[in-house]
């Protein structure tokens, strides 16, 4: 920006100084070769910075850039809620199905990523009632079928859901 | 697809807006001026995000049609003395043309004209300095708001599952506030006052005639806006839809199958996430929004300084051409063609911002 305001004011200047002495000169023979050598000047004066202006060191510095980060803190803040949203709908789930007061804690590998991947399923049973109208009416059946359903939505491997 | 009533969706979008970190905007929106604070509508971004989420802009055509035409009214009073001193200098100097001897004609006319000259470039300078500081702080303002924006809209896309357009728009979002804010800041901005130096320079005398370099630095302007717009505007388009798509798709299908693998939650969606989702989208677009409406709030004034400052001097130079000066007529009309530069810098930065952002509400749109 320097050098090139200082090149606009260099243009300026040679051209003003040659139409004061423009106007300062009598009209002579001499005038006319005077003006051509103002004219040469100021042509002198237009080129000669041009190749260090359009240098590659003034040219490489515009083209750097860095790329804007993501808010991590939202994207782990919205990760955990979206775990306990999904928490109270399984707990809502169980409960119609006639499994109340279950304890579900869903942990995933890393809250800090998008792709949010579940790692381990945590279900406590120690306030565990049961309904009459509820399908299994054993533990170890009902610990079966949520190994099963749990495996088969979140695509878990064995040994992930944990009984406390 | 709505399965939940509104208090519970706004409470998703309570909770959701409660975590982002808009401090950044909020200390934009601090520094402004109080024209600018009014016509934005709002001291903080959160609730001007609240106001866009629940349908009201705050703006009715007629308030901004007014305020338009406040700025336009207040700019040329504030236009006015230098439009009559121009007109005036350039009678008055006619006049003295006109009523000097005829015996040392040339010398003496050319004095007058060059003292004329003076005086209407000063009277233009001490205007055009203040207008190119001017373009130089809104574009300073844009970058400061894209720097305070972008990383906000590229969480909220990253949030709803938009990792094809993330990986899009990150690097554009980057190109546009540095290197393309960077040509024109330290490339197009001295191109204008190079162009206008020669259009004065030019016209001081008969036999110095530059013309021709201000053609050429103007042909240089156009061409490399242009290939700035078509390039970034085309990549970025092109890519950006076609991520969108990609990006809407998967989430689409995310919501009818079951086990394939989609950036949700481990290829599963449920009714309650989605809602998150919803809420996530819909506060991305108003970000979005609220940022475009910061913009357009904070570079209305200069943009209606510098058109009103350009008709002003076209004006002038109508007037001024029946005097008989003809060069004269010729410098003010070259500057005021010149300015059409500046009005294009500040204008195509900002057209510029609004597309890529337009793209970003646009993709990954799940609903």
């Amino acid at each position: 920006m320097n050098s090139v305001s200082s090149y606009i004011l260099t243009i300026a200047g040679v051209v003003l100084i040659s139409v004061v002495v423009e106007l300062a000169l009598p009209d002579g023979q001499m005038s006319k070769y005077i003006k051509s050598i103002f004219s040469f000047f100021i042509i002198g004066v237009i080129i000669a910075p041009l190749p260090s202006l359009l240098s590659s060191k003034n040219v490489s510095s515009i083209f750097d850039y860095s790329e804007y980060q993501i808010q991590d803190g939202y994207i782990y803040s919205l990760n955990t809620s979206k775990l306990n949203t999904l928490e109270i709908e399984e707990e809502k789930f169980l409960m119609e199905e006639g499994y109340a007061n279950v304890d579900i804690e869903i942990t995933a590998e890393d809250l800090n990523v998008a792709e949010l991947v579940v790692k381990n399923i945590y279900v406590n049973f120690d306030n565990l009632i049961i309904e009459d109208f509820a399908l299994h009416k054993d533990i170890d059946e009902i610990k079966i079928y949520l190994e099963n359903r749990y495996m088969d939505k979140f695509d878990l491997l064995q040994g992930s859901v944990i009984y406390d | 697809m709505v399965y939940a009533d509104d208090s519970e969706f706004n409470e998703v979008i309570d909770e959701e807006l409660g975590n982002l970190d808009t401090g950044e905007i909020d200390k934009i929106i601090d520094g402004l001026d109080d024209q600018t604070k009014d016509l934005f509508g709002d001291e903080s971004f959160i609730n001007k995000i609240y106001k866009i989420i629940s349908g009201d802009l705050g703006y009715d055509s007629s308030s901004i049609f007014t305020y338009l035409l406040d700025l336009l009214f207040d700019d040329l009073l504030s236009f006015l003395p230098i439009i009559s001193l121009i007109i005036s200098v350039a009678i008055l100097g006619s006049m003295v043309q006109g009523l000097k001897s005829k015996s040392n004609s040339t010398s003496i006319s050319s004095v007058i004209n060059f003292v004329i000259y003076g005086i209407i470039i000063v009277a233009i300078f001490s205007v055009l300095g203040n207008l190119i500081s001017s373009v130089i702080n809104s574009i300073t303002a844009i970058k400061g708001q894209m720097d305070a924006v972008f990383p906000i809209l590229l969480t909220l896309l990253t949030s709803i599952g938009g990792t094809v357009s993330v990986g899009v728009y990150q690097p554009a979002m980057a190109v546009l506030s540095t290197v393309v804010i960077n040509i024109f800041t330290t490339f197009l901005l001295p191109v204008f006052i190079f162009s206008c130096v020669l259009v004065i320079v030019s016209n001081l005398s008969n036999s110095i005639k530059l013309d021709k370099m201000v053609g050429f630095a103007n042909s240089l302007f156009k061409w490399v806006v242009g290939i700035i717009f078509t390039v970034f505007l085309g990549f970025a388009s092109l890519q950006g839809l076609t991520a969108g798509s990609i990006d809407g798709l998967s989430i689409k299908t995310a919501k009818f199958t079951f086990k394939s693998y989609i950036p949700i939650v481990g290829g599963y969606m449920s009714d309650g996430i989605f809602l998150m989702l919803a809420g996530c989208n819909l506060i991305k677009n108003a970000v979005g929004l609220g940022g475009l409406l910061l913009m357009f709030s904070t570079i209305i004034a200069p943009l209606i300084k510098i058109i009103v400052f350009m008709l002003c001097l076209r004006l002038v130079a109508a007037v001024v051409e029946p005097l008989g000066n003809g060069k004269l007529a010729n410098l003010i009309s070259g500057i005021a063609k010149n300015m059409q530069m500046l009005i294009a810098m500040v204008a195509s930065i900002s057209f510029m911002y609004v597309i890529l952002v337009g793209l970003v509400m646009c993709s990954a749109n799940i609903v």
